[in-house]
């Protein structure tokens, strides 16, 4: 891995098209600011693992939750959605 | 089970990059449930891979009413001129109590019908939540926000 250090306002540049900006420092938080082509994703790397842990727990929930347990949840969305029409 | 997939409204879909948690998987049976806001996803190689999704318009007319993808994004899904990818979320049943029940907001599944292809995108912007609960009003976030101005925080 390569480490840089940077001060506030001290830039890194990433290929052309990238552009990382140190924009304040406090304690032990960092801002960035990040310019990049709207076809880059950035993400926090948190949260691709937080969908993750939540596609798991949706499908042993999905694979638990019996047709009975299915029915209920939908006929209480359903008086839901009604009472909003 | 094994009728159900016969059912004319089962269609196969391919996750070209599977779904977090769930990569190996990329054939899924999709099933919608006619008349209702549900719908079915069910790993073709093993069906104890399931997930139960909603139509997440129903609550929330605004969510995701333009969807940016990228041009990776775009080619994995096959999308051409007057695709519409149709967008579905994952419920998290709860069994204990189903009134805590939550959506995925935050990871919805594209699902472009017309070439078979599907995919979960993670969208960029701060403020839908992964769990947001269904039976509790949403909290969106600003109407007119960036997806910059959203990533700053």
């Amino acid at each position: 891995m390569l480490v840089l250090a940077r001060k506030v306002n001290e830039k890194i540049l990433i290929g052309d098209k990238i552009e990382i900006t140190v924009v304040a420092v406090s304690g032990e938080n960092v801002r960035l600011g990040i310019k990049a082509p709207p076809d880059v994703k950035i993400l926090r790397s948190e949260v691709y693992e937080e969908v993750r842990k939540q596609n798991l727990e949706a499908a042993s929930a999905a694979k638990l939750g019996d047709e009975e347990v299915a029915l209920k949840l939908k006929q209480m969305l359903n008086s839901k959605v009604k009472k909003k029409e | 089970m094994a009728e159900t997939k016969e059912n004319k409204q089962t269609r196969v879909i391919v996750f070209p990059r599977g779904l977090p948690g769930f990569e190996e998987e990329k054939e899924f049976f999709f099933r919608e449930e006619e008349g209702t806001p549900f719908a079915h996803l069910e790993a073709a190689q093993n069906e104890e891979i399931g997930f139960v999704l909603l139509r997440p318009q129903l609550f929330l007319p605004d969510y995701l009413r333009q969807v940016n993808l990228n041009p990776e994004e775009i080619e994995l899904l096959e999308i051409k001129e007057g695709d519409e990818p149709d967008v579905w979320a994952i419920m998290t049943l709860s069994l204990s109590d189903l009134s805590k029940s939550t959506v995925n907001l935050r990871a919805p599944l594209l699902i472009n019908f017309r070439a078979s292809k599907g995919l979960q995108l993670i969208l960029s912007e701060e403020g839908y939540p992964a769990r947001q609960p269904l039976f509790a009003e949403p909290v969106l976030p600003a109407e007119t926000g960036s997806p910059k101005e959203g990533a700053v925080g």
